[in-house]
């Protein structure tokens, strides 16, 4: 009897465990991402995902890939080419034939860099990139271990002399221009007697500043032949393709009796004006660039060859002259200041050569366009970025100094609006209305009126009243919960939990609206119920507004829907295309619906120069009683 | 010495010399060692192979050196592979293709393999309707991405015989091409989107002007880099997915699937 007494204990515990166990593991697998996938179903390797994304021929494993022997992340070095690459998996790494270690680039010896100088080039790469580089430019390995930054590594590569590098080749006598290291002469002759040259041998011969086509060197290059780019100039070629001096149509000064002249004797540096001189000048706004003659060579190009100093000035989308390298940001419209319309995103235009190339910053308005100028002796000088916007504590922000503090945040502090409430409904699971909406919108919650009479929200959105009180609300959804709690609507006045003003992001967050996501979740922190108060007399005459009557003006539906709209794409706002979205909002007083008017909105794309922040003055409207109900929803109607 | 033993001795000379150069002559117009013209020598197949690489060059360089993409972002009509990639938000990407020349080198070597060995059959199919006998050994072909060029060497041991024999075995082929730059830009921006997630293509540009280097962010996260050679419009483009930020704060959707 004992025996089977502990015979049910023992098979009860065993239920009870694996029914424990079942229930635990259910719930880890609730849990998601779950696994860590070597190889996904798309072809993705090492990713956190759900098992059902991984492919079944590949490992998986219950934990983060960062734990697992396959997937983990370290960097992977590649021997041939000297170049390291970090975050890589070890997997990855080794089916390309790489090596890869767990340690971090900055602690692997062999990524350590260094200054390589590659003729008049430099470049600060590890040691083994640098052997790689000199092997194929056919040059002797130059690498300074000592220096560790690039700006002092570019410094550190100077211009080194270039000459003629005389040499026999297919029974003729010809010519390379570069320099002493690459011509690698093994005699050097240096002297020119009578004309001709002295001590040529088949090896190679190193005449320093001499150009090829110099007469007294004999070889078969003769002197400009063609035109071509060299480092942003124009440069003379012989016919044996070797450069020259820079091209001046005064054929003469610029050969310089085959000699080497620095570009500024040949002629002044140009600033687009003269299309026979070579020497384009960065900081001119001119470069190097082939002369499109278009028919009949109308127009004027250069004397000789196809190339000249082009300007590479750009005109932005508003007619002003860019300087190459400028960039400047482009909007969609209205930005900043709470105005960027739904839809749009800040772009980064920079003018690289004459050409304006328009870079987006983020969607969702994730990344703002910032813009700053530099004052330069050729004027201005803009330059733009686009960096994170910091949008994201702006709602938590209580004061206007902490709100205002742009190393904290993207935010802009608007004056208070009655009866508002921030953080003070929670979400909802019907698309486009939060729950707080949605349930003013099923209820009903206009009380009947009397002598004095104050009526609460949280009623339908369209109600059917009937009474002298009104009620002003906007409501919404709220991230951190708190519904407004319905049963205190009618006796309380009216409050805010904002009594100083708002603090919202300067530049409102885009919404994938049309997903499930957080969207509604936004749009219904911010809630707003206002209860006006009236008088009525007691035998005749209408009754008479006593308290918070601004609540019935258009002005209060404004303002409560400037901090809907600043939220994100929330509220009754206008799209990128310039449409006005009406269904973002609801707005009631007493049973009727009133209508925000359409905000001036700017639209279309135009050049973002910051203006100065000017103070609007608005009125901070203060009372009680009645009640307007405006629901903010998503701005929709993309 | 007499004149006469003079003008004996000039003459001896002039044949002398008079057989030397016709015995260059013939050695160089006639004979043509394949050991002096390393390259494809009388193989007339360098401008097939050329427009071969070219080709395959312009349509690899559309996505991102794979022939076939298997993970990849559909943009414009393009199967845009992914270099760096993470699922979720706030996070750096994980490689995807760390060594990126070397890919582009293999995946070449695989798409023109069969057209250049087509090229070099085509050859040699001329010289036996021009009657010579031909003796061909196993074929062996690598390619080298080198700055501005494409090295195709080809180990094809063939023999010619008609009255003479005559053996050849290396062919080295250089095609002028900038993919080498468009990789090594492609390598150092992927090096940037795994740390930092973003790189600054502007500034590069102004460093290599001959080449135009655009970036496109997508909504969902995903950065498509778009670089070409303003001359050959030879392209390259690849996708990054790195410290992508969710619309909103993120909190419904962790991430997009991978």
């Amino acid at each position: 009897m004992k025996k089977l007494t502990l015979t049910k204990l023992l098979l009860t515990s065993i239920i009870v465990i694996t029914i424990f166990a079942s229930l635990v593991y259910a719930a880890g697998t609730r849990s998601q991402p779950s696994v860590c996938c070597e190889k996904t179903n798309a072809g993705a390797y090492c990713i956190n995902t759900e098992p059902a994304n991984c492919d079944a021929q590949h490992q998986q494993s219950p934990t983060s890939c960062e734990t697992t022997s396959y997937c983990k992340t370290g960097t992977c070095y590649d021997s041939k080419e000297g170049i390291c690459m970090s975050n890589t998996p070890k997997l990855l790494c080794d089916q390309a034939g790489g090596t890869w270690d767990a340690k971090s680039e900055e602690d692997l010896p062999q990524c350590n860099l260094g200054c390589c100088i590659i003729v008049d080039q430099a470049a600060l790469v590890p040691l083994v990139r640098c052997k790689r580089l000199s092997s194929l430019y056919g040059v002797e390995i130059d690498y300074r271990n000592e220096i560790k930054s690039e700006m002092e590594c570019i410094a550190t590569a100077t211009a080194k002399e270039k000459g003629a590098c005389v040499f026999e080749e297919d029974f003729s006598r010809t010519c390379r221009f570069e320099t002493r290291e690459e011509c690698d002469a093994q005699e050097e002759v240096e002297t020119i007697v009578n004309g001709t040259a002295q001590g040529i041998t088949n090896e190679k011969t190193f005449y320093e500043d001499y150009l090829c086509s110099a007469e007294e060197l004999g070889t078969d290059c003769a002197r400009q032949a063609s035109t071509d780019c060299y480092e942003g100039k124009v440069y003379w070629l012989d016919s044996c393709g070797n450069r020259e001096n820079i091209y001046s149509s005064d054929k003469d000064l610029s050969w310089n009796n085959g000699r080497v002249l620095d570009a500024d004797e040949i002629c002044a540096p140009n600033d687009g004006t003269n299309k026979n001189c070579g020497n384009c000048d960065y900081l001119l706004g001119t470069r190097c660039a082939e002369f499109e003659s278009g028919l009949l060579n109308i127009g004027g190009g250069p004397e000789n060859g196809d190339y000249y100093c082009k300007k590479t000035v750009c005109e932005d989308s508003e007619g002003n002259e860019r300087k190459n390298g400028e960039s400047w940001c482009v909007y969609d419209g209205d930005h900043g200041k709470g105005k960027d319309p739904v839809g749009s995103r800040h772009y980064k235009a920079v003018c690289v050569d004459g050409e304006v190339h328009v870079e987006p910053c983020a969607d969702f308005r994730n990344e703002q366009c910032i813009y700053d100028s530099i004052e330069t002796e050729d004027g201005e000088f803009g330059v733009a970025q686009c960096r994170v916007n910091m949008w994201q504590t702006c709602l938590q922000k209580v004061t206007k100094e902490s709100c205002e503090n742009e190393a904290k945040g993207d935010c802009k502090w608007l004056p208070p609006v009655t009866g508002l409430l921030i953080g003070e409904a929670q979400g909802t699971a019907k698309p486009g209305v939060g729950p707080q909406a949605q349930e003013a919108m099923n209820q009903q919650a206009f009380p009947e009126a009397g002598d004095t009479t104050t009526q609460g929200t949280e009623g339908e959105a369209f109600p059917e009243t009937t009474g002298t009180g009104t009620g002003a609300a906007i409501t919404g959804q709220a991230l951190f919960g708190g519904d407004d709690d319905k049963d205190k609507e009618t006796d309380e006045d009216t409050e805010t939990n904002r009594p100083s003003g708002v603090c919202v992001p300067d530049i409102p967050p885009g919404f994938d609206f049309w997903k499930k996501g957080d969207a509604q979740g936004i749009c219904g922190q911010a809630s707003a119920k206002c209860i006006v108060k009236f008088e009525k007399p007691l035998v005749f005459g209408d009754r008479e507004c006593v308290e918070n009557c601004e609540c019935l003006e258009t002005e209060w539906g404004t303002q409560a829907n400037t901090i809907c709209s600043s939220l994100g794409d929330c509220g009754g706002y206008v799209n990128y295309i310039g449409e006005y979205g009406k269904k973002g909002y609801s707005w009631i007083v007493e049973d009727e619906l009133k209508e925000v008017p359409k905000p001036k909105v700017a639209i279309g794309r135009n050049i973002g120069i910051p203006e100065e922040e000017t103070e609007t003055e608005t009125t901070s409207p203060t009372g009680n009683s009645i009640i307007v109900d405006l629901i903010n929803n998503l701005k929709g109607d993309k | 010495m007499s004149i006469n033993n003079k003008r004996g001795q000039v003459t001896i000379f002039i044949i002398v010399a008079l057989v030397i150069v016709a015995a260059i002559l013939v050695f160089f117009l006639w004979i043509k060692p394949s050991y002096i013209t390393p390259t494809t020598g009388q193989f007339a197949f360098e401008s097939c192979v050329e427009d071969v690489i070219e080709e395959e060059i312009l349509t690899l360089g559309e996505t991102g050196g794979y022939i076939k993409p298997e993970f990849y972002y559909n943009y414009q009509g393009y199967k845009i592979p992914y270099y760096c990639y993470t699922n979720e938000y706030y996070k750096p990407c994980v490689v995807q293709q760390p060594l990126v020349k070397q890919n582009f080198e293999e995946q070449l070597l695989l798409a023109s393999k069969e057209k250049i060995y087509s090229c070099f059959e085509s050859s040699v199919d001329e010289f036996k309707a021009r009657g010579y006998d031909v003796r061909e050994g196993e074929k062996k072909l690598n390619l080298e991405i080198n700055p501005e060029e494409v090295v195709v060497k080809l180990n094809a041991p063939v023999t010619l015989s008609q009255e003479t024999s005559q053996r050849f075995t290396d062919f080295e082929i250089k095609i002028n091409s900038p993919i080498y730059d468009l990789l090594m830009i492609s390598t150092s921006i992927l090096q940037f989107e795994a740390k930092y997630g973003d790189s600054d293509t502007s500034t590069t540009m102004f460093f290599y002007p001959n080449l135009i280097i655009d970036k496109y962010k997508q909504g969902e996260g995903t950065t498509i880099y778009l670089l070409e050679d303003k001359q050959t419009r030879t392209k390259l483009q690849f996708a990054s997915r790195s410290y992508a930020w969710p619309p909103g704060y993120g909190l419904v959707e962790s991430g997009i699937e991978g």
